[in-house]
């Protein structure tokens, strides 16, 4: 017999008991005060404690009942999309939106293997292009188009 | 200003050229996504969210409105055509509408879907007219204990009707609020969970947040698995019902409409429930009952005339309680929140236009689906052929640029990075997002009414039951809850959902 019968539930009792810990934790020096006067920790300890019992309950009934087996996770997609992501938060104030999105487009298309780099290079031009046209031209957002380099002061 | 009144001067402002363009934007953008699988309403109103900021708010929720109910009409073309449900709501109508397709009555499943979807858009227009103002007449009275109370059923009534464990959501709730309340106290002042970092003093944006865990983490849900391939035909003989079709429609689309109606109503009601619900008190009314999953023409007139009737009138608790839904209704929350538009009964006395302007709206918005879905069919089947791998960049690429946009933030744009991985955590555990957002959105409101009840009085909890409708609010949540616990209902409940999907 496995020890845990529903790793997703174990998993997702420890997920809500670690939050609420956390937030306990983080808010330590926040003062609950009385119930009739309550201070900027009152509501948040409390939701933390009710996390708590909550998360425990997951936990049990994770260790009782059988579930499904544990997902399996495929850490390509996740991390191609943060990276995307990631990518156009360093590049945009820098480099500007068509070479933010033109990056952001071209590395994400790593997250799938039914891409083909070049159709995702056209995407990517396209995508920079519109989004110039409809968000800087049409909406006037004051977003950088270019390189900080090349920008007029 | 009467019912009627209203209803006819909002009428007037949705017919605006500019609210008309903006209805139409919307019921397009509706049809788009709903036709696209993988790409839902949530993550698309997500997506649009920052650019609303530059709309008026009738014309934003106009909008969003259209996306919403415009996704119901197109979500119901590819269930019939390739067994494939662009929208959740639409998963039953392939059981029949996709079987009609296959004996090359496509054409007839296609215009029954649509006509009984118009049917109940109207239907539904006038069931929000007249039940809506009663129901904000009855919570303007409220105090903060009464709302307070309200909003705990509200969030309970949510978690109970969908599917999934009840303690994951509850869990849910706790953790929504939880994170509601990072920032500046509004009472005393007290920076809290902010991590020092000054950029939270204002609280989480809702806009990273929402986008993150649903349009983001959506993103990475759709890359995990390959993507099914379908051969259409893009053909279609005739598309006109025969007055046979009519003939046994006409009934299922009438109790599709109430149906979906009163559930929309419901916290955590809305499209989905409605268009289950439907096809299952269908099968069991109709004479035809032992056709149902054979390609019944009535199996596809009641779900989609229900989840369009329970997609429209599940704006009536965000307008005249202030309480949303479900996470679409959560997502205009905060749309109009963001437009200094405080979601509740004062809605319809401060902001009557808007109120109603959005009401009428779905009349004109539903004439404009129909002729968008039939005559231009064959467009949208095309667009069903272009592969995903072309999509989800485009979707990553407008969610930085309209998060970035908010505040010219690039801390927004890592906000939304880490709400797109933990709203992937909370897929992979099996958390329902939605109660979390529903939460978000409320948390604000209800550590205030709680703190103002204890207030009042000094510090006991028992006001709560000794305030006869707060007592009969709270009942109504603690059954609820006692209902789902229950081993029967339990089991009955997870039949329903297993049976629709």
């Amino acid at each position: 017999m496995k020890l845990t019968r529903n790793p997703t539930d174990v998993l997702a009792g420890v997920l809500l008991i670690g939050t609420a810990l956390a937030f306990l934790w983080i808010g330590r020096t926040l003062r609950p005060d009385s119930i009739t006067q309550m201070g900027p920790g009152y509501a948040p300890n409390l939701l933390c404690f009710i996390q708590i019992l909550l998360g425990l309950g997951v936990l049990a009934a994770g260790f009782r009942k059988e579930g499904e087996p544990a997902e399996t996770w495929s850490l390509r997609p996740v991390l191609i999309v943060a990276l995307a992501i990631a990518v156009f938060a360093v590049s945009i104030e820098e480099l500007g939106l068509l070479a933010a999105v033109c990056a952001t487009v071209i590395v994400s298309g790593f997250a799938s293997p039914e891409s083909r780099h070049g159709q995702n290079l056209l995407l990517a031009l396209f995508l920079a292009l519109f989004s110039t046209v409809v968000f800087v031209k049409g909406l006037n957002l004051q977003i950088p188009v270019w390189p900080a380099i090349g920008r007029q002061a | 200003m009467s019912t009627v009144d209203g209803f006819l001067h909002g009428l007037a402002l949705a017919a605006q050229p500019l609210n008309l363009l903006y209805c139409l934007i919307g019921a397009l953008v509706g049809t788009l996504i709903g036709v696209l699988p993988g790409v839902g309403p949530v993550a698309t109103i997500a997506m649009l969210l920052p650019l609303t900021f530059y709309l008026e708010p009738l014309q934003a929720l106009i909008m969003l409105a259209g996306i919403f109910y415009g996704a119901q009409y197109g979500g119901s073309t590819t269930a019939i055509l390739v067994n494939l449900p662009g929208e959740n709501s639409s998963v039953v109508t392939c059981l029949d509408g996709y079987q009609m397709a296959r004996k090359g009555r496509e054409g007839p499943a296609l215009a029954i879907a649509a006509l009984a979807s118009l049917f109940a858009g109207i239907f539904a227009t006038f069931f929000i007219v007249l039940m809506a103002p009663p129901l904000a007449g009855f919570v303007l009275a409220f105090g903060a204990t009464e709302y307070f109370s309200l909003m705990v059923l509200g969030l309970i009534a949510a978690i109970v009707l969908a599917s999934g464990s009840v303690l994951k959501a509850l869990g849910m709730i706790t953790l929504g609020l939880l994170l509601s309340m990072v920032g500046t106290d509004v009472n005393s002042g007290a920076l809290r969970f902010t991590l020092g970092l000054p950029q939270l003093m204002d609280g989480i944006d809702f806009v990273p947040l929402a986008m993150g865990i649903f349009a983001v983490s959506e993103v990475i849900r759709n890359l995990e698995s390959p993507e099914p391939r379908e051969t259409l035909k893009t053909r279609f003989r005739d598309l006109w019902p025969t007055r046979e079709d009519f003939r046994r429609s006409w009934k299922p689309a009438l109790r599709g409409s109430t149906l979906g109606s009163i559930l929309g109503l419901l916290p955590g009601g809305g499209a989905m429930l409605s268009s289950f619900a439907a096809y299952s008190v269908e099968k069991r009314l109709s004479p035809n009952g032992h056709l149902f999953g054979q390609g019944a023409v009535e199996g596809v007139a009641a779900p989609e005339s229900a989840n369009n009737a329970g997609a429209q009138t599940s704006f009536v608790p965000l307008l005249t309680l202030g309480i949303p839904g479900n996470a679409v209704i959560a997502l205009m929350a905060g749309a109009i929140m963001i437009h200094g538009v405080q979601p509740g009964p004062q809605v319809m006395t401060n902001n009557p236009e808007l109120f109603w302007g959005v009401i009428a709206s779905m009349i004109i918005g539903n004439f404009m689906l129909v002729v968008i879905n039939l005559p231009m069919l064959p467009l949208w089947v095309r667009l069903l052929s272009i592969p995903y791998r072309l999509f989800y960049p485009a979707i990553l690429v407008f969610c930085c640029i309209g998060v970035y946009t908010i505040n010219y933030a690039v801390f927004d744009v890592v906000m939304l990075l880490v709400f797109g991985l933990f709203g992937y955590i909370l897929y992979k555990f099996r958390f329902e997002p939605a109660p979390l957002l529903l939460a978000f959105v409320l948390g604000p409101l209800m550590e205030e009414n709680f703190r103002r009840t204890m207030m009042l009085s000094f510090g006991d909890p028992l006001i709560f039951i000794q305030r006869p409708i707060s007592a009969t609010l709270l009942g109504l949540a603690v059954i609820l809850i006692a209902v789902i616990a229950l081993p029967s209902l339990r089991k009955r409940r997870q039949e329903t959902f297993a049976e629709a999907g």
